[in-house]
């Protein structure tokens, strides 16, 4: 905390998103006045995003919960009562020992949204309840490019722009708007400033997709077989580092039988991309050097999620990209305790790792500790395969965020009991029996760590108090010290910190002086010691995937919502939908409610063809219904002809929060009433809910309520 | 040589990110309404034989002959020496014949302080060794400050659009 008097500048952290960018923040008189980009940082060099630049708004914000809040009405009512921390954590906990009890701590679900660094605790807390089941956005979300990466190179290759790519290929993803949790947008910008190459794949023109080099704008849901069209032409025109093929690669004969499944002519078909263009994307990426692949969820979401990530790491190992300088790296482990350790995950017992649910379907996933989330909504609902009884959600919103809200929303109602950690009263904590009132990042000490693949970690700095907000950290130690876990957790959040950074060699004390850590970038480092799978080399035929019972080589499937799957549904829902683009000014459901983002960005929209537009009578501006089988909801037309006439776009995360009702406007223009969370449209490995590609129609609707 | 401020985007590369409009805002505590800078996305075109989606963005230029200046009523308008159009915004009456005024549509008005506002180039900020506040937050590094010959000769290379130069002349 801060002396009143003089403005004092402060260097931190920011976590607006996950987080990653070196601040400096000003406080006078108690009260934080600017926040602005630390030039020092190395992610940032001193940009910023809106929403960091916004954030005192939202520490401020009139709409805060400042207390313990305990439901004073029926669910969902919207009738609070504050109470004190010591009661709402002894309620909860008395709670959960008594369902303990009586139905396993498996009954219990422990779950985050994005994760803001504190995941490791949130894990830990779970590990010693007993429960395996934590609902996150994991299987949707990194966690199936860390699961992926893992079995098949050892770790998760990063794009390295600190090794300066000559030629970078972004897939899915669009950095310039969102941290893709490494490095940010401006080390993209600075390396085309620089002069390098840019292929970006995509359905939607995006900025980079009008500056690339080369766009190849797919069919929406069909990227896997046009990464395995750009692998048979590596592999037929010889552009493949035969080098490391040679010594690195296990299974090259196969994955050669595979890619020859896939020629051009045959992935044009399947993806609308002309063939030629297929192959300068594949030459030019193959034959720069260093490369660099930037991929982004969009690969993730979708029934063909595992098998995405497998070809692509196939791209950037067969091409001699992978752990080079300038292409995707295996960076090393920040020096603190890893995941496993600070998450006590030895202290699961073996039958309770056993229970977690969807585990034994999708193995990918519980190699990660993901629960799909339908096996959750299901148990509450059906009792099966065993009952759910309480759920606890930390900065977490899935009425709003994941897929078929509907459902979710009936779950979330029925569920016993439910706690929500959260800044403000979302669509989600509204349903809850206790509403925590969670810090932001200005309010607490923490350490970052970019999910720890990236090599840096940071310290986040107390700077203020609001209200009786405490961290996730503070609230899962105080939680566990109700429930027997006391000596797994230090007397205080600043005794754990130390324990966390005990491999540096520092205190918290002393680390909080620093900027940053970061361990060494060292390359090649396979050549020394191969790659960290059963093979030691990156597994292009996967033995894990074999023993798991899945196609141990990459293909294509087509989604089961598709125009080529379900012709008959074309007449009804003529326009393949995309959702989850991102937005410049808001993280998923967040922000909504901070006056200088919604200025910028007031309503959802949907992007929509012009011939279309005119075909359905829609004028730009105007609020259209998208319909799919599972509902309907509005957002505002947006005319462009960077989208194919076939693919409508429509934003996510949308709901009111200047809607007074206790439900905000969730059913308005929220897009996850349209998604399906039928597991046939799954990932077999990691249970990814299919969010990019279903059928939908389009009409009028008059003005929004 | 005297100094003359301006501030001029190359729009090729902006990314249309927004973070220039929440750096202004906060530097400047703006409510909802007054916009000193603006990004907005311009319809898709085709540029240089490919289809692109530009961004449009929008600020005071500091005109050499602002007409801002020319119609206020009550010269609460000047030209600084060393460029800046600053706005006293204490003699301001917000009859709002600047905002009709400018050639840009960029003059903004303040609707809890009724008065006529615009980019100030972050004076405080120059003041303090800083550059201003959109400059620094932006990633793409696409906005430019300085002196406008030094600017318009470093963009000459980056084929700036010639409007500005227009623009800035009146």
């Amino acid at each position: 905390m801060t002396e009143s008097g003089e403005e004092q500048v402060i260097k931190s952290n920011c976590r607006g998103c996950h987080g990653g960018c070196g601040v400096l923040v000003y406080v006078k008189d108690g009260l934080i006045t600017r926040i602005e980009g630390d030039p020092d940082f190395p992610t940032n060099h001193g940009t910023m995003c809106s929403r960091g630049l916004a954030f005192k708004q939202l520490v401020y914000h009139p709409d805060r919960v400042l207390y313990p809040l305990k439901r004073a009405g029926k669910k969902g009512e919207g009738r609070w009562q504050r109470t004190s921390w010591d009661d709402a954590l002894d309620t909860i906990a008395a709670r959960y020992k008594r369902i303990k009890e009586e139905y396993g701590a498996e009954a219990i679900v422990l779950g985050y949204g994005t994760g803001r660094n504190y995941e490791n605790f949130l894990y830990r807390f779970a590990n010693l309840l007993g429960t395996p089941n934590v609902l996150t956005a994991g299987h949707i979300c990194y966690g199936p490019r860390i699961a992926t990466t893992g079995i098949t190179c050892g770790r998760f290759p990063v794009s390295d722009y600190e090794g300066k790519p000559s030629c970078v290929m972004v897939w899915g993803n669009n950095m310039v708007w969102t941290n893709p949790d490494e490095y940010t947008g401006e080390n993209l910008c600075r390396a085309l400033s620089e002069g390098a190459k840019l292929i970006v794949v995509d359905p939607r023109l995006t900025y980079l997709a009008g500056r690339a080099d080369i766009w190849l704008q797919l069919r929406p849901g069909t990227d896997a077989a046009l990464a395995l069209g750009m692998a048979n032409v590596i592999v037929n025109q010889e552009l493949y580092d035969k080098e490391f093929v040679q010594k690195y690669v296990y299974g090259w004969d196969e994955f050669v039988g595979r890619v020859n499944h896939y020629p051009l002519d045959r992935v044009e078909e399947i993806t609308w991309v002309p063939a030629e263009k297929i192959e300068e994307a594949a030459r030019l990426y193959a034959q720069t050097k260093p490369a660099c692949i930037q991929w982004g969820v969009a690969i993730e979401q979708t029934i063909n999620c595992t098998d995405n990530i497998r070809i692509l790491l196939a791209l950037m190992a067969t091409t001699g990209n992978l752990d080079a300088p300038g292409g995707n790296v295996l960076m090393a482990l920040p020096p603190i305790q890893h995941f496993g350790k600070l998450a006590m995950r030895r202290y699961l017992p073996l039958e309770q790792r056993q229970k977690q649910l969807g585990g034994n379907a999708y193995k990918a996933a519980r190699r990660i500790g993901v629960t799909t989330p339908k096996m959750v909504w299901d148990a509450i609902l059906t009792g099966k395969p065993y009952p759910v009884k309480a759920v606890q959600l930390h900065g977490s919103n899935p009425v709003i965020t994941r897929a078929n809200a509907s459902e979710v929303y009936k779950a979330l109602s029925q569920v016993d009991f439910l706690v929500v950690a959260d800044f403000f009263l979302t669509p989600t904590a509204e349903l809850a029996d206790i509403v925590l009132p969670a810090a932001t990042w200005l309010e607490m000490e923490d350490i970052g760590d970019y999910w720890k693949s990236q090599s840096y970690v940071y310290p986040r700095k107390k700077l203020v108090q609001i209200g009786d907000c405490r961290s996730d950290h503070e609230i899962f130690m105080e939680l566990g010290k109700r429930l027997g876990q006391k000596q797994y957790w230090g007397d205080h959040v600043e005794e754990d910190l130390d324990w966390v950074l005990e491999p540096s060699g520092f205190t918290w004390k002393q680390f909080r002086q620093l900027d940053y850590l970061k361990a060494e970038t060292a390359y090649r480092k396979y050549e020394k010691k191969g790659f960290s799978t059963p093979t030691g080399k990156v597994e292009l035929y996967s033995t894990t995937m074999e023993k798991w019972g899945y196609d141990p080589l990459p293909s294509y499937r087509e989604i089961p919502e598709s125009p080529v799957s379900k012709p008959e549904m074309i007449r009804e829902y003529p326009y393949i939908l995309i959702t989850g683009a991102r937005l410049p000014v808001f993280f998923h459901s967040e922000h909504r409610m901070i006056p200088w983002l919604r200025e910028i960005h007031p309503d959802p929209i949907v992007e929509i063809h012009p011939q279309v537009a005119e075909k359905h009578g829609i004028k730009e501006g105007d609020w259209v219904f998208i319909e799919s089988p599972r509902g309907r909801v509005k957002q505002r037309a947006k005319l462009t002809t960077g989208i194919d006439p076939r693919v409508v776009a429509a934003q996510h995360g949308w709901w009111f929060p200047e809607v007074r009702t206790p439900d905000h406007g969730w059913k308005e223009s929220n897009i996850n009433i349209l998604t399906d969370n039928d597991p046939e449209g799954y990932d077999m490995a990691m249970g990814s809910t299919n969010l990019r590609v279903l059928l939908c129609k389009l009409y009028p609707a008059e003005e929004k309520s | 040589m005297v100094w003359e401020y301006t501030l001029i985007v190359n729009t090729e590369d902006c990314v249309g990110c927004n973070a220039c409009e929440v750096a202004c805002k906060q530097e400047h505590n703006l409510p909802v309404g007054p916009r000193w800078i603006r990004v907005y996305p311009d319809s898709p075109r085709e540029i240089e034989g490919k289809l692109q989606l530009r961004y449009i963005v929008t600020h005071c230029l500091h005109c050499r002959r602002p007409r801002c200046k020319d119609v206020c009523p009550v010269e609460a308008i000047a030209k600084r020496e060393d460029g800046i159009v600053s706005i006293d915004q204490e003699l301001c009456i917000g009859c709002k014949d600047c905002i009709e005024a400018c050639p840009l549509g960029v003059m903004q008005f303040d609707p809890e302080k009724e008065v006529a506002q615009k980019c100030d180039l972050c004076v405080d900020r120059l003041d303090r060794g800083l550059e201003p506040a959109c400059v620094a937050a932006c990633p793409s590094h696409c906005i430019y400050f300085g002196d406008i010959r030094e600017i318009i000769e470093k963009l000459a290379r980056k084929k700036l659009l010639t409007w500005y130069k227009g623009v800035i002349d009146g």
